[in-house]
């Protein structure tokens, strides 16, 4: 058995956590971490001290070293140093600290402006689309993950709804999609630690106030920027760029595990049927919660290439299933793939998944690089 | 428990469920398939399946339904999914009058995509919250008579008339697979000759444990 017992992520679980979100300090979060105690929503295995200590000694050089960074938190990073290094990752925040505190100061108020220009007008001075667009956002923000309690607080609510709709406003081209919620919630979780101490499910919306939560907001804004930046085709109309890593992922399954392909095929499920959802969502969906943010440091680390790196998890992700997949028939697995029994996994079982990835990135994006379909 | 009822049936329907975001639809398909309902599930991306078999003059109909995501940008995959299909439940929502706007877009879709003949039923959802209804039923169902579309009001939440609804749609495909009132009923002029639908049947497939005939 796995040493830690891991908090479901059922609210009617107890936690040992004040109800009332009570001051638990951040030294105490620290400790947490370094002990490696559970943390809920927002747990974390213990990350050992050396790397702690190498994450500080990057994060306080006058220029952070971004590849070394990148390097060292493919593997995880501690909770208490996420927002900074998530907002480094992201190319959010400059390497240079002196430059930090006023870079933050400009995009959130960038951000704050554009509150008032696109999101407070009366409806009547907005377009048919822009109407469109706020009616899709406003029917799916309070289905956001749903088994996060605190993400359905009004506060919260308001503020998805707002950067949603701003950021569709704002990038036409594909608009706001169903399912981008979905990938500004690791985000929101991670910037409003900062300000909430303890484990999330004690956390109280009391103790935000307007300020602090529009700052919150538009780092989630410009950080959903940054992440969709590279995958706006998957967004746009038709959505060519799921469609190719789709295909690209059966391919790459195809020439590393045959049998597992071959059986799809027999059964006629095509990898669209289940693969639509993983590459659309960044495969949050198919995982708890609290392993969302621990594949989000992955994906920050991998910066630009991250969308490469999709493809390779989806086919070890698939892959993990192998013995089950090649019994299923095309029903059953239809309705396994929709969904995947992933709600007791643990950051080690995440862990091992990424790996597999690495090694099938290292074994086939040669080979495979004069296959691609461009 | 060698005998999986699942696989014991003799015809095979698939169904597409369409409409706007969040009008229901797949609470309407967790209700008739698994009789649950989450007021607050997520979105559907793409789409998603599930299966439910039911009786109808003593032969085993399974309902093969897909569920599709309802925002616009998903179209071009979901179309995808119209292919084949024999039946469609076409949702709105009677608290929101622009889902039921709508309902002429996507009878486009279906026109654009979907074989000429798929029995469709036009299914006003949410009938509980009847004191913020947006849609009055009159108009809807004269909107049906005039387009020759099946027309019933739901509530996945309560339950009410959710497995009517399937119910009435896979009767009526089977009665058009099965012919055996296509001659009687002429008053469905959009529906053509039975056999031009596909239909999966179980029997031709495996050619074994014949229960008797179909087609006389």
């Amino acid at each position: 058995m796995a040493m830690e017992r891991r908090v479901s992520e059922d609210p009617s679980t107890s936690y040992d956590v004040p109800a009332n979100g009570g001051p638990i300090g951040t030294q105490q979060q620290q400790a947490a971490v370094a002990s490696g105690a559970s943390q809920g929503l927002l747990q974390q295995a213990a990350i050992p001290e050396h790397r702690v200590r190498k994450f500080n000694k990057l994060l306080q050089e006058a220029v952070v070293d971004l590849d070394a960074l990148r390097e060292l938190s493919w593997s995880g990073v501690p909770l208490s140093l996420r927002p900074q290094v998530w907002r480094l990752l992201c190319g959010y925040l400059p390497p240079a600290r002196s430059r930090q505190a006023q870079t933050l100061d400009r995009r959130r108020r960038e951000y704050a402006d554009m509150v008032p220009e696109y999101y407070d007008i009366p409806h009547e001075e907005r377009s048919e689309d822009e109407v469109a667009a706020y009616r899709q956002v406003v029917v799916d923000v309070p289905r956001t993950a749903p088994n996060v309690p605190f993400f359905h607080e009004p506060i919260i609510q308001e503020s998805l709804q707002r950067l949603l709709y701003i950021w569709g406003i704002r990038h036409p081209a594909s608009g706001y999609v169903q399912g981008m919620n979905d990938l500004v919630t690791p985000f929101l979780a991670v910037f409003l630690s900062e300000h909430l101490p303890g484990p999330m499910e004690g956390w109280s919306a009391d103790t935000l106030n307007e300020s602090i939560m529009l700052a919150v907001e538009a780092d989630c804004y410009w950080c959903l920027c940054k992440l969709v930046e590279g995958i706006q085709d998957h967004y746009t109309y038709a959505q060519p760029g799921i469609q190719r890593a789709v295909f690209r992922i059966k391919e790459l399954v195809r020439r590393c595990e045959a049998e597992v392909s071959d059986h799809l095929e027999s059964e006629a499920v095509d990898f669209i049927q289940f693969a639509l959802r993983w590459v659309n969502c960044l495969l949050v969906r198919e995982l708890p919660f609290c392993l969302a943010i621990r594949l989000w440091d992955t994906y920050l680390a991998e910066g630009t290439g991250f969308s490469e790196f999709l493809i390779y998890l989806s086919a070890a992700f698939l892959l993990s299933w192998k013995e089950r997949l090649t019994r299923l028939e095309f029903q059953d697995l239809i309705l396994f793939l929709q969904r995947l029994p992933t709600a007791d996994w643990t950051e080690a079982q995440l862990e091992r998944v990424l790996s597999e990835a690495f090694i099938l990135r290292s074994s086939y994006s040669d080979a495979q690089s004069h296959l691609r379909l461009g | 428990m060698s005998h999986k009822p699942d696989d014991d049936y003799d015809y095979l329907f698939k169904v597409v469920l369409i409409g706007d975001s969040g009008v229901g639809k797949s609470n309407l398909l967790s209700r008739f398939t698994r009789n649950e309902f989450s007021l607050e599930s997520k979105s559907t991306i793409g789409v998603e399946f599930a299966t439910r078999s039911i009786q109808v003059d003593g032969k085993t109909i399974k309902a093969q339904i897909w569920d599709t995501a309802g925002q616009e940008r998903y179209r071009a995959i979901t179309s995808a999914y119209y292919r084949g299909a024999v039946g469609a439940l076409l949702v709105y929502d009677i608290t929101k009058s622009v889902t039921f706007e709508n309902v002429e877009r996507w009878l486009k879709e279906l026109r654009d995509h979907a074989d000429s003949n798929i029995v469709i039923m036009l299914v006003g959802n949410k009938s509980d919250l009847k004191h913020l209804r947006d849609v009055q039923t009159e108009v809807a169902q004269g909107f049906c008579e005039r387009e020759g579309l099946s027309f019933i009001e739901t509530s996945a939440l309560e339950s009410t008339n959710v497995e009517k609804a399937f119910q009435q749609i896979l009767t009526e495909i089977y009665h058009i697979v099965s012919k055996k009132v296509l001659d009687s009923e002429d008053n469905r002029p959009k529906i053509g000759e039975g056999r031009d639908l596909i239909v999966i049947d179980k029997q031709h497939d495996e050619g074994a444990k014949k229960k008797g005939g179909c087609c006389s």
